[in-house]
C-alpha cells in the first residue's frame, strides 16, 4: 500500500510537470490553432 | 441506482461535451431552409477532454486529446500539453472517464444491450490498443505528417464525418474512397459492440491505453475483500470490459465504471485508504491471511 502510494505521488509529480511545461510553451495557442484549422 | 447514475454520467459525457448549438445555424437558401454547419473556435477549444469527442463536429466544445498530440507529432514536437492534460486525468482516476463519460464507450454499452449471442475475445487483444497509440497515434503521424488515427477514428466519423457530409454540400462532394474506409471501420465497431463488450475500447482505443497505463497508480481505486469473496464470478458478467476485479482491482483493461462495487466484496477507494473494509470503532485483525487487499 506504502509503495501504491509513493506510485501515485511520483506519476502525480511527473504529470503535473508535463502538463506545467506544456502550458509555459503556451501550447494551449497551438491546440486552439489546430482547432481552428479542421 | 449505482447503474442508473453511470448512465446519467454518461449520457452527460455525451451531451455537454458536444452543446455548441450554433454549430448548426439555419439560413435560407433559394426560398429554402438550410442547415449550415460551423465549428467552434472559442477559448473552450484550447481544454483537451479526456473522452473520444471529435472536434470537428460542429456541436463539439472542447479538442480531442487524441488529435491534439498528433497534430503535434505531425508538428516534430512533443505534445506536452495534451499528454499532461491527460496524464493527470489518468493519476487521478485512471480510465474513469471511459466507464462514465466517454460518449463513444456509452454507444458501445448500449449496443451490447441488443439480444444476440455473446462472444468474449482473448485477454492479448488488448495489446493491439497500445500499438494503435504507438503506431498511429506518434510514429506514423511523425513520419508522413498526416493525422492518422483521427483519419481512420470511428468516433471521429460518427460525430465529425457523418455530420459534415451529411449537412454540407461542398463536403459531400470531396467524398473520396478514404471515406468510405472509414464507413466501414465504423460499422465493423458498431456491429461488434452487439455481441461483444466494448470492443473498441478494449482492442484498439489509443485514449484508453494511455488511461489504462495510470490504473495502478491512480489516485482512485478499486479495493477487494477476500474474506467475504464468494468467487461466484458476477463481477464479470455486470463488468462492461468483461474482466475478473476480484483476480485484479488493478486490471489495464478496468474501466472504473464502478459497476461491480455493487458487490459487498469489490470497493471504490482511495490510495489513502488503508484498511477500506475496515468497521470503524473494530479493531482490524492481525491474521496477515485475512487483511484486506487492496492491489
Amino acid at each position: 500500500m506504502k509503495k501504491r502510494r509513493i506510485a501515485f505521488l511520483l506519476t502525480a509529480a511527473a504529470a503535473g510537470a508535463l502538463l506545467a511545461v506544456g502550458i509555459y510553451r503556451k501550447e494551449i495557442g497551438e491546440v486552439l490553432f489546430n482547432a481552428a484549422m479542421l | 441506482m449505482k447503474f442508473l447514475k453511470r448512465r446519467i454520467f454518461q449520457t452527460l459525457g455525451t451531451i455537454l461535451p458536444n452543446s455548441y448549438l450554433q454549430g448548426f445555424s439555419l439560413s435560407l437558401a433559394h426560398g429554402a431552409v438550410k442547415m449550415t454547419p460551423a465549428l467552434y473556435q472559442g477559448s473552450l477549444k484550447g481544454i483537451c477532454t479526456p473522452l473520444l469527442n471529435c472536434y470537428a463536429c460542429p456541436s463539439a466544445l472542447f479538442s480531442c486529446p487524441i488529435g491534439t498530440i498528433q497534430h503535434f507529432m505531425v508538428t516534430g514536437s512533443f505534445p506536452y500539453y495534451g499528454a499532461g492534460t491527460l496524464s493527470v486525468i489518468g493519476a487521478s482516476v485512471g480510465r474513469m472517464t471511459c466507464g462514465t463519460l466517454c460518449p463513444f464507450g456509452f454507444l458501445q454499452d448500449l449496443l451490447y444491450k441488443f439480444r444476440s449471442w455473446k462472444v468474449s475475445i482473448p485477454v492479448w487483444t488488448r495489446y493491439f490498443r497500445y500499438a494503435t497509440l504507438a503506431v498511429l497515434v506518434f510514429l506514423v503521424p511523425y513520419l508522413t505528417r498526416e493525422n492518422w488515427f483521427s483519419k481512420l477514428c470511428p468516433a471521429g466519423t460518427l460525430m465529425g464525418g457523418l455530420t459534415w457530409v451529411t449537412l454540407d454540400l461542398n463536403v459531400r462532394s470531396m467524398i473520396r474512397n478514404l471515406f468510405w474506409v472509414k464507413i466501414f471501420i465504423l460499422l465493423f465497431f458498431v456491429t461488434t459492440s452487439i455481441p461483444v463488450k466494448r470492443p473498441f475500447c478494449r482492442v484498439f482505443c489509443p485514449l484508453g491505453a494511455i488511461f489504462s497505463l495510470f490504473n495502478t497508480s491512480s489516485f482512485v481505486q478499486l479495493a477487494w475483500n477476500p474474506d467475504t469473496c464468494t468467487k461466484c464470478g458476477k463481477c464479470q458478467k455486470i463488468c462492461p470490459v468483461d474482466i475478473r476485479p476480484d483476480r485484479n482491482p488493478t486490471d489495464p483493461d478496468c474501466v472504473r465504471c464502478l459497476d461491480c462495487t455493487r458487490c459487498p466484496s469489490l470497493k471504490a477507494t482511495t490510495v489513502l485508504h488503508k484498511n477500506p473494509f475496515a468497521v470503524p470503532g473494530v479493531p482490524a485483525r492481525t491474521r496477515p491471511g485475512n487483511a484486506p487487499v487492496i492491489s
